[in-house]
């Protein structure tokens, strides 16, 4: 998930924080297709990806001009406005109830069903490597030093021969396929969701911007780094501090992301870069 | 005698900025080959007239003709891909890349990845930077930046490269290897340059022609010595440089 934010957030600089739009829009087509067509969830893999991956080239055409907070925020809202939608429009989506991903008692790899958490285990896993790879691929090809490039300078990237416009709205669909994807595995896993949780700004939005800010913004392994750091930590401050008193662990976990960012604001990755170097390593 | 051929040209081109007219009525031809200063003082619309001709800024009216062709519905990167490209005031390059990647990123443009990695070094060597190819752009000192820019440039496969100040805060043997490099483009590649430049001896070894513009339109044109006597220029440039 993170993975696919730092296609547009770490490449292009264009920090999201809709990325749940395309996590839930995934998650709802792969679901309505499976409830009302009975399609098997690989199938409605490649549809969830299809569809997050449209919506992310549609959205990209009026926010590509936007930057900075203004990005920001035109992608939060739209997050914000697609779980309205889902909230409502229960006909479709069940409203503020959710769905249920039909549960079926013998399970298999035909309906992405399995009695140990095991097989998913690795479907995740190859989620994760895939993503990387793609990510490791657009990095080191046109496309990733077009973004890079109109990062830095947008006038002289089109003066040098970038089309602006067209790299930017394919950064956005692959990014939000993989988040659709990313939610297509997260509901098969999970088997309920509703809209609060699937277009949720702070567990899913933030979340993945946060990890890989991080991590290393713009870096292979920065995701997975901020990820294997973030997660446990919220975990067991969580489980260890909560008891004490209420927000004692939220206030714990805010003071050390500030405490990162303070140190090294290119994050987790960078700041290991620089230990190992001090250490002569 | 030789016989020429127009690879630019403006058409009483005009930018207005809201009650400010920046480019007025101004007309401008450039030969194939040509190495042609624009200058003029500060303020005089030099840069936004490169910005007019490279579509980085839409023209109030008037309009701007490539090898004939009008360009009223070309996009910079369009343009940039027909051959027209220009340089940036204060050196553009991608801060957070090396200097080949920032090399690369040009010649991308023009072919795949692999032939786009040996023409960027090619296109290093030729500016005689090669030996920092992998340093970080933003270490380079200004001179440094200047010709990695052009490097980039030339990536691009240009037939016209307008260059904005890439002398400025160069010493004199710095500005003797660029004014030597350009020169040298122009006769081994068939390139053509309009530059504008604030230093006087680089314009005047440099050009065969020289178009002054103040207040968005042109006051004079010529050849370097006619241009160095002419009162009116003497008056709104050469006149305050003492």
């Amino acid at each position: 998930m993170a993975q696919s934010w730092n296609i547009v957030g770490g490449l292009a600089n264009q920090i999201s924080l809709g990325h749940a739009a395309f996590f839930g829009l995934g998650a709802y087509t792969s679901t309505l297709l499976l409830i009302h067509f009975a399609l098997s969830p690989w199938l409605g893999f490649l549809a969830g990806m299809s569809v997050a991956g449209l919506t992310g080239a549609l959205l990209s055409l009026p926010t590509m001009r936007l930057r900075g907070h203004y990005f920001a925020l035109a992608t939060l809202a739209f997050a914000e406005v697609l779980r309205s939608i889902a909230n409502t429009w229960s006909s479709l989506t069940g409203g503020p109830v959710g769905l249920s991903v039909p549960f079926s008692a013998e399970g298999g790899l035909a309906l992405m069903q399995f009695k140990s958490g095991v097989p998913f285990y690795f479907i995740m896993l190859a989620m994760f490597i895939l993503s990387t790879f793609i990510y490791k691929q657009i990095s080191q090809r046109k496309i990733g030093y077009e973004l890079r490039a109109l990062k830095a300078n947008p006038a002289s990237a089109q003066a040098i021969g970038i089309n602006v416009t067209k790299t930017k709205i394919l950064a956005s669909i692959i990014s939000a396929s993989l988040m659709g994807g990313c939610g297509v595995l997260f509901v098969q896993f999970n088997f309920f969701f509703d809209p609060d949780s699937i277009f949720s700004l702070v567990s899913i939005s933030i979340r993945v911007a946060l990890i890989c800010i991080i991590g290393g913004i713009g870096t292979v392994w920065g995701p997975l780094i901020g990820a294997c750091f973030l997660l446990p930590l919220e975990e067991v401050f969580n489980s260890t501090l909560s008891a004490k008193g209420a927000g004692i662990s939220q206030l714990a976990y805010g003071l050390i992301l500030i405490a990162i960012i303070l140190v090294e604001p290119r994050g987790l990755q960078a700041l290991f870069g620089r230990i190992s170097k001090k250490l002569g390593i | 005698m030789q016989l020429t051929t127009e690879i630019l040209s403006a058409k009483s081109l005009t930018r207005r900025f809201g009650g400010l007219t920046v480019v007025n009525e101004l007309d401008i031809s450039i030969n194939k080959g040509e190495i042609v200063g624009l200058i003029g003082p500060n303020g005089a619309g030099k840069t936004t007239l490169f910005n007019l001709l490279v579509g980085l800024i839409k023209p109030s009216s008037g309009d701007v003709y490539f090898e004939g062709k009008s360009l009223r519905n070309y996009a910079t990167h369009e343009r940039s891909k027909m051959g027209l490209v220009k340089t940036f005031q204060n050196v553009a390059l991608f801060s957070d890349m090396s200097v080949i990647e920032n090399v690369l990123t040009g010649a991308l443009q023009k072919m795949p990845l692999k032939k786009a990695k040996d023409f960027a070094y090619e296109n290093l060597e030729k500016v005689g930077l090669a030996h920092i190819a992998l340093k970080n752009a933003a270490d380079l000192t200004f001179p440094e930046k200047a010709l990695v820019e052009l490097a980039r440039t030339l990536c691009t496969c240009p037939k016209l490269i307008l260059l904005d100040e890439v002398m400025a805060a160069l010493n004199e043997s710095e500005m003797d290897h660029i004014l030597d490099l350009i020169q040298r483009l122009r006769n081994a590649e068939a390139l053509t340059f309009v530059v504008i430049e604030h230093h006087m001896r680089a314009i005047m070894n440099l050009c065969e022609r020289i178009v002054v513009i103040n207040f968005g339109k042109k006051i004079a044109e010529g050849n370097p010595s006619f241009i160095s006597q002419h009162p009116e220029v003497i008056a709104a440039y050469l006149g305050n440089e003492s």
